[in-house]
């Protein structure tokens, strides 16, 4: 028998209800039962003591007749008294006193020991009268019983009145609940139903409707499950949907760049039966798709020859894979083309694949090919050009040795110049001593002349020979003091003239040569009312060429002369000379100058570089002295200077100068 | 001749002692260990008070039923009957048996051990031990 949910749930709490009313009734009957029982017994027990009392005093004495007539009375109606009967038998069983209406067989009655006892009373309920039976003491100490009998009948209607009323409220209760029941399982029925629709429209795809859930019950719990699960699904499905647009959107862009390739694609099956083609290899081959359709390469006019296809698919075969390798093939035109060819491997509908690219390489290789005879024809043109350039390039190397040749003689005629202003400038030097000289001796010779006139005369006097010898020892010794001067001055010229013309290694000391070369432009400097100034240890052992060092100095000097001081009353040249390194010597040559703008000072070593052109200077003299400097002495320069702010030349210049080709040291002449 | 002394000390003291007033004396059987009792003791045998010796009575309307009884428990008849009366309706006890006569409550005794009962001294014979008189 099939039940819906709703009619087992009737069911199972009808039962149920149905049990709990028993068991309830069952209890209350036990227990009423029970309680009736124990007050019908305690009635007896009071019956028994009070006719006990009452029968004792006549039993004692054996006047219990006497009472006959009083019970009886008592007892005639039954709304008078509960007791139906009093019997009193003696230890023999014989009536003593008989009122009522007892059983036939009291003794029997009793036998049986079923019934409560309590002391020496027994009791026995039958039917609706409850039986007592107690010892009562006779004549003569005797032991007889006293019998009798008491109504329950009311008690029975109590419990019967108990036992209807039960009934009826049960049966109120199992109504009630029953219907309270059924109110409850409807409404859950609705909701189920409801539920159940949802579900429906939800397997039919339709997400709009929604169960209120506003409770808090299992219901509600389930439907708000099924919400979520709706709204996953509504998630989930729309997802899918994006998905399958975006698929169909792939398939169709692929089909489009299958189609529109410019590289001519086919796809065949793992035998090499066409299932597909773009428009490329249509063009390009003359064979429409569907010509194609299930056909080999063999089938159709492809290969250039059968070897082709057969070294192509044994190349498949082996490496699983063709990766650009070429093979001839025939194109639409009828020519035979060369054809780079890539495989790869798929998987189409659970079956392999290979899908095949072709990519047009006649073109190409032909072009390589014209371009590999122009590079041919090339290279003999750039042969005749390079030879060109050859003759070019020795041409230009002559006149470069022309040059180069023209600049040593500007070199050279610089020096001689610088020279020749030297021996200008010592040549008036020379004559200021030479003239004290020339007037001293011709003083002398007056002297002389008179002193011999004053001894002719005779009138040579003591005095006068004293006075003649004092103007003598004067003038001989400003004679001597010039010439000193004067020789002093030559050895110092020749010392110069020497070393710039003959640039030869020596050691030297450099505080000497320093000292002759300002000796030396001691004139000029005092002409241009300059002041020089040495700061130098006493001596400095060098190895090197102290003609290059002149030419470097007289080449500042006259920088210093003609440019720094050009335009003013006076200036200063300091010369430091320090051995701060082992074997090196720094030498700073400064001036308080105008200096030079940077402009001039990027360019101050350049040859035929100059500021005063046409004014004398050649351009040469700072080339000049970078050139010593660096190449002949070996060491470094470097100038600073700032308009107006005077300039500063640092040298560093090692004390043993490197050793050049063809310039051997000579033996020291001093 | 002590016979005769000892009859007329007998005499002399029963002189002295009011004629109603016969003395009544406990017994028991010759048999029994007991040799002396106090009138309580003897009464609680006779009022179901202990079931240690089977109480032998004398019958309900004997005069010394009734002295015994106010002698040792200073009691009357009615008030022995209300006891019994009761104890036999609570089923705790079961009444002493009952003779007619001394002689036959002599017999009883003489015959149980265990029996103790109350006779006139002057039935008193050597079947029976007297454990206490009753004055």
């Amino acid at each position: 028998m099939k039940l819906s949910l709703r009619g087992k749930f009737l069911l199972i709490s009808g039962a149920g209800q149905v049990v709990v009313i028993g068991l309830l009734l069952w209890n209350s009957l036990r227990l009423m039962d029970d309680a009736v029982n124990k007050n019908a017994f305690r009635v007896a027990h009071e019956y028994a003591v009070t006719l006990n009392l009452s029968l004792t005093p006549y039993a004692g004495s054996g006047r219990l007749t006497e009472l006959t007539s009083y019970l009886t009375e008592m007892l005639k109606d039954p709304r008078d008294s509960f007791a139906r009967y009093v019997v009193v038998l003696d230890p023999n069983g014989s009536v003593l006193l008989r009122v009522g209406r007892p059983p036939k067989r009291l003794d029997v009655l009793f036998t049986g020991t079923s019934g409560r006892d309590m002391g020496g009373m027994s009791s026995i309920l039958d039917g609706d009268v409850l039986h007592v039976s107690t010892p009562l003491l006779l004549q003569n100490n005797q032991v007889g019983g006293l019998y009798f009998g008491i109504s329950t009948a009311d008690l029975a209607a109590a419990r019967e009145l108990v036992l209807q009323q039960g009934e009826l409220i049960a049966l109120i209760c199992l109504v009630l609940g029953l219907l309270i029941c059924y109110a409850f399982s409807a409404g859950l029925g609705r909701r189920l139903t409801a539920l159940t629709d949802q579900s429906k429209r939800l397997a039919r795809g339709d997400f709009s409707a929604r169960p209120p859930a506003r409770g808090n019950d299992e219901l509600d719990f389930f439907s708000r499950s099924l919400n979520t699960m709706s709204s996953a699904l509504r998630a989930r499905i729309s997802d899918l949907d994006q998905a399958e647009r975006r698929l169909g959107e792939s398939e169709e862009r692929f089909r489009v760049l299958f189609d529109t390739a410019p590289v001519s694609l086919i796809v065949t099956n793992g035998e090499g039966a066409k299932l597909a083609s773009n428009l490329t290899f249509s063009r390009v081959f003359g064979q429409s798709d569907a010509q194609l359709r299930d056909k080999c390469s063999s089938d159709v006019d492809f290969w250039a020859s059968p070897d082709e296809r057969a070294r192509i698919w044994a190349i498949f075969a082996r490496d699983s894979a063709v990766l650009g390798e070429t093979a001839k093939v025939k194109l639409v035109t009828g020519r035979q083309g060369e054809m780079a060819i890539w495989s790869s491997s798929v998987t189409l509908d659970d079956a392999p694949a290979v899908v095949w690219a072709f990519l047009d390489l006649t073109e190409e290789l032909e072009a390589k090919r014209a371009l590999y005879e122009l590079n041919v024809t090339l290279e003999s043109r750039v042969q005749e050009r390079s030879a060109e350039l050859v003759a070019a390039n020795v041409e230009l190397s002559q006149a470069l040795v022309t040059l180069k040749r023209a600049q040593h003689d500007l070199i050279a005629a610089e020096k001689m110049a610088s020279l020749g202003s030297l021996v200008a400038g010592v040549a008036h030097e020379l004559n200021t001593p030479i003239g004290n000289c020339l007037l001293a001796a011709t003083t002398l010779a007056d002297r002389l002349a008179a002193l011999e006139q004053h001894i002719a005369d005779g009138s040579l006097r003591r005095s006068l020979l004293d006075a003649h010898i004092r103007d003598i020892q004067v003038a001989s010794m400003l004679i001597t003091r010039s010439l000193e001067r004067a020789a002093g001055l030559i050895t110092a010229f020749k010392q110069v003239a020497v070393d710039q013309t003959n640039d030869q290694r020596r050691r030297f000391d450099l505080v000497t040569v320093l000292e002759d070369i300002f000796t030396t432009y001691a004139p000029r400097l005092r002409r241009d009312n300059c002041k020089a100034s040495v700061v130098a240890p006493e001596s400095l052992l060098m190895d090197s060429y102290p003609g290059s060092l002149y030419q470097v100095f007289s080449n500042l000097i006259n920088n210093a002369l003609a440019h720094a001081f050009a335009g003013l009353a006076e200036g200063t040249i300091a010369v430091s000379v320090d051995r701060n390194v082992e074997d090196h010597v720094e030498i700073s040559f400064s001036d308080d100058g105008v200096g030079m703008p940077e402009s001039v000072l990027r360019r101050v070593f350049d040859p035929f570089f100059t500021t005063k052109m046409g004014q004398g200077g050649t351009g040469l003299g700072m080339n000049i002295v970078y050139n010593i400097v660096t190449g002949i002495l070996g060491g470094t320069i470097l100038i600073t200077a700032h308009e107006g702010q005077g300039t500063t030349v640092k040298m560093s210049l090692p004390v043993q100068s490197p050793v050049h080709e063809g310039a051997r040291p000579i033996e020291q002449t001093q | 001749m002590n016979k005769l002394i000892c009859a007329m000390i007998a005499i002399a003291f029963a002189s002295a002692t009011p004629l109603s007033a016969a003395e009544t004396v406990v017994i028991v059987s010759q048999r029994s260990p007991l040799t002396r009792m106090f009138p309580l003791q003897a009464a609680q045998f006779f009022l179901g008070q202990s079931a240690l010796f089977t109480a032998i009575d004398q019958a309900d309307n004997s005069p010394i039923r009734a002295e015994f009884y106010l002698k040792a428990a200073d009691m009357d008849a009615g008030q022995v009957k209300a006891i019994w009366a009761k104890l036999v309706f609570t089923g705790k006890a079961r009444p002493p048996k009952q003779y007619a006569s001394s002689a036959e409550v002599k017999r009883a005794v003489a015959a149980d051990p265990k029996a103790i009962g109350y006779i006139e001294k002057s039935d008193v014979d050597d079947t029976v031990k007297v454990i206490l008189t009753l004055h």
